[in-house]
């Protein structure tokens, strides 16, 4: 049985008199590739931001390694990568630069965050193209170097918000290849995405999020068997069955 | 010319909506004119104040002010993102390019009509029966002033370089056209320097056309705008270039 | 512990990314400065009289003669038509129209100024032998002062500029992705203020360093400079900071920044010294830094060095304090957590 490396508990976060995150529970195992799924305004950034330190929960709290993340927030941040949704990038720096700027921040330094950046960069492919611009870059290369930023410093865990977004087809599966290696390697994935057929391909585990709550927290294999009983093959379906086809139109 | 009208509306609610517009066009002048005007008291006459002094000079200046304005308001498109769907819609780019010129001549020249009427009334300053040939002079300085910022904004390849230093010359401008302190020279060079300031002349031209029954150069510097301004509006659409609108 | 030094090179890396722009901006202070000197003297002390007279009228030709044997005074036949647009734009301090018997004057100065005037043409009708015309002397501010002035005003503006970096971030979403690592958001701004004082600093050093070389004689010593830039960068960049920290586009920051510094600069002294505001606005004008880096000057003009008016230096500091203050309070946000 894999160890647990993030234990989230009783979170809840409330802006106002609007409570968006609601005594969520869940753990993510050592090895995971966990598909962090729900409709629009579900609570999914939010919780997001919470585990990353971006923000603070109004209760419960977030373990990593068995101890509050607050009690080790550098040690924590260490292992940590994000790749957000919103490109984030330096217009104004060349491809290496942006990785090597983003990984020096994680307390790399001299050959090591030579070596890293090399690595990253030759990853997801665009070494031969890291003395170029982000403005010169196509949607999919753009998305590539996100990632590359996030990946430089080798996390432990690696929360991904919808990376393929706005990108070809090839470029999509180039990135779902990248992270089953990134996952062979050792680096636990918390995936985000309103693919279903992307999460259904890569995830082993899911947890959906409506309404601030976590209505299903399993194992591929389980909510399969289970929710093919009812009927319901595909995990599109299975998230339509549970959230309702109802339009959300709350912010994220 | 189908959507000009559209265009035309939409630039023209934009401008008058837009508080930079207005404060920088309207506020800030009378304010420097207040403060200038306070700090300077002491030393003119009763007849003619220091107040009517910098109401001559300030109102122009920050007429001239307005290209940097214009030139943020030339990319608005961009800032919003929506220049794409600007250039995919059946607009031609005289169209565009005219929409935001007259939109912008518009909202500029009242602002500074409005500058100069608040100052009039605010400061008591006699314009002995001049008053409309010095807003026709404003109206013509708002048509260079628009032409050269749509100009900068639009069809300058490099306007992300030039949008940091755009505020030097005029104040330049402004210091040489005697905006700060009456400045004038008569060694030869320094006497060049100061004819080459454009407010030099305006500032000569709204003096003497008030004070000296003398519109003689008054008519050359609002000429020489509307000339400006309509080549620079006429370059503006001959190299408008796509890639600086998105 | 020097994770600051990462964004400090960071900046200079991006800034370098626009080479041109860059090196304008580091030497554009030059212009400034030489700004100051020809503002200095195109503002000059010697009052410049117009004289119109028609034929051969011995009076007028005589007071003229007797007007340019006055120490700092130049009497020179003016245009009959642009008499009140040659006063009113200081092309002549004041013109005298002789007529057979009499004479007029024109001038927009004030009533004290113009009674001397008046005198001093009727005394050199009767006699022509030149008299002091001490009451005409403009007591301007000198090259130094001026410069300094001008300087300030100049840097206030571009390390406002410099520090948008922050609002650059913090909208294309880097400044995020920054917090995620393990440094927070202390070692940004640690990073950014040090980056904008590093060129600030620069370019006051190039604009002054350049005037030492072509041997212009600025009234004050070089060393004296130096020390005193570095005030001028703090202020600049405390300053720049505050404006950036209150807003999320870069150009309401740099418009209200000119804004605010041209107030402030003209309330201080920039272009009217002090002595000739109005008493109110002498109380008023302690609120401008400007004030207190043209008292500081003063006391330099006249061989004291930096740190001899410790009053003045002490209201700068507090301005320094004040500002920073105010943009970490904005922050604390941030730098909470």
């Amino acid at each position: 049985m894999s160890k647990v490396l993030l234990q989230i508990e009783n979170l809840c976060k409330s802006y106002g008199d609007k409570t968006v995150v609601s005594e969520v529970n869940f753990n993510v195992n050592d090895g995971d590739i966990l598909g962090f799924i729900g409709p629009n305004g579900a609570g999914k950034s939010t919780t997001i931001n919470i585990i990353s330190t971006i923000e603070s929960s109004d209760n419960g709290r977030v373990l990593f390694l068995g101890k509050n993340i607050k009690e080790q927030e550098k040690h924590f941040k260490q292992s940590l990568g994000i790749v957000p949704q919103d490109l984030a990038l330096y217009e104004d720096l060349n491809a290496y630069d942006n990785v090597h700027f983003f990984c020096s921040l994680y307390n790399l330094k001299g050959k090591e965050l030579i070596k890293s950046v090399k690595e990253a960069l030759e990853f997801v492919g665009l070494w031969d193209r890291r003395k170029e611009y982000p403005s010169k870059f196509s949607g999919g290369m753009k998305r590539r170097l996100n990632i590359a930023c996030a990946i430089a410093h080798h996390p432990k865990i690696l929360i991904m918000d919808e990376p393929t977004v706005g990108i070809d087809p090839q470029s999509r599966n180039n990135i779902l290849e990248t992270i089953k290696i990134l996952n062979k390697r050792g680096t636990t994935v918390i995936y985000t995405s309103h693919y279903m057929e992307e999460v259904e391909a890569l995830c082993n585990r899911i947890v959906l999020l409506d309404k601030g709550i976590v209505i299903e927290d399993l194992e591929k294999d389980v909510y399969k068997s289970k929710y093919e009983e009812l009927g319901y093959e595909t995990l599109e379906d299975i998230f339509l069955y549970l959230t309702d086809t109802d339009v959300r139109d709350m912010e994220d | 010319m189908k959507h000009f009208g559209t265009l035309f509306q939409s630039g023209l609610k934009r401008r008058s909506k837009d508080f930079f517009v207005l404060f920088y066009n309207v506020i800030f002048p009378i304010i420097i004119i207040a403060l200038l005007g306070y700090l300077t008291s002491k030393s003119y006459s009763v007849y003619f104040t220091s107040y009517h002094y910098y109401t001559v000079v300030m109102i122009p200046f920050c007429g001239l002010m307005g290209i940097i304005t214009v030139c943020y308001a030339a990319q608005e498109e961009k800032r919003f993102k929506t220049a794409y769907r600007y250039i995919t819609a059946p607009i031609s780019k005289g169209e565009l390019v005219m929409a935001k010129f007259l939109s912008c001549v518009i909202i500029f020249a009242l602002c500074s009509i409005v500058a100069l009427s608040i100052s009039k009334m605010l400061f008591n300053m006699e314009f002995n029966g001049k008053f409309l040939w010095i807003v026709y002079l404003l109206v013509c300085e708002s048509v260079a002033v628009t032409g050269i910022g749509l100009f900068l904004g639009l069809a300058c390849k490099r306007f992300d370089i030039l949008q940091n230093f755009l505020n030097l010359p005029i104040v330049i401008f402004g210091f040489l056209g005697g905006v700060f302190f009456p400045v004038n020279s008569y060694q030869p060079i320094l006497s060049t320097i100061i004819n080459l300031s454009p407010l030099t002349w305006v500032n000569r031209g709204i003096v003497s056309c008030i004070f000296d029954n003398n519109i003689q150069i008054l008519w050359v510097v609002s000429a020489v705008f509307l000339l400006f301004g309509c080549i620079a509006t006429g370059l503006t659409i001959k190299f408008f270039k796509k890639e600086a609108f998105i | 512990m020097m994770n600051w030094l990462i964004v400090f090179k960071n900046n200079f890396k991006r800034g370098l990314h626009k080479k041109t722009a860059f090196l304008i901006n580091l030497l554009l202070p030059i212009i400034v400065v030489m700004l100051g000197i020809i503002a200095n003297y195109a503002n000059n002390s010697v009052a410049n009289i117009g004289v119109v007279y028609s034929g051969e009228n011995l009076k007028a030709k005589t007071v003229m003669q007797a007007l340019n044997d006055t120490v700092g005074i130049e009497a020179r036949l003016a245009n009959s038509d642009m008499i009140n647009t040659d006063v009113i734009l200081g092309k002549y301090t004041a013109v005298v129209e002789f007529m057979e018997d009499s004479f007029t004057l024109s001038s927009v100065k004030d009533q004290n100024t113009l009674l001397h005037l008046e005198n001093l043409i009727k005394n050199y009708i009767q006699n022509p032998t030149a008299v002091n015309a001490d009451f005409l002397q403009e007591h301007n501010l000198s090259i130094a002062q001026r410069t300094t002035a001008f300087i300030l005003l100049f840097l206030m503006i571009t390390a406002t500029m410099t520090a948008s970096l922050m609002i650059k971030d913090k909208n294309n979403r880097t400044f995020k992705r920054f917090l995620h690592s393990p440094q927070n958001a202390v070692t940004y701004l640690l990073g950014n203020i040090t980056y904008n004082f590093v060129i600030t600093y620069f370019q006051f050093f190039a604009s002054v360093s350049v005037m030492e070389l072509l041997g212009i004689n600025l009234g004050i010593s070089y060393l004296n400079f130096l020390v005193m830039g570095i005030w001028i960068a703090t202020l600049a960049t405390a300053f720049g900071t505050c404006m950036a920290s209150f807003f999320n586009n870069e150009m309401y920051s740099n418009l209200l920044s000119t804004c605010i510094v041209l107030i402030l600069s003209l309330i201080g002294g920039t272009f009217i010294p002090f002595h000739k505001m109005p008493t109110g606005l002498q109380y008023i004008s302690g609120i401008s830094p400007w004030r207190w880096f043209i008292r500081i000057v003063m006391s330099m003009e006249q061989g004291n060095n930096w740190f001899s008016n410790r009053q003045s230096l002490l209201i700068l500091t507090l301005f320094i304090v004040v500002f920073s203050l105010i943009a970490l309070s904005k922050n604390r946000k941030l730098l909470r957590g």
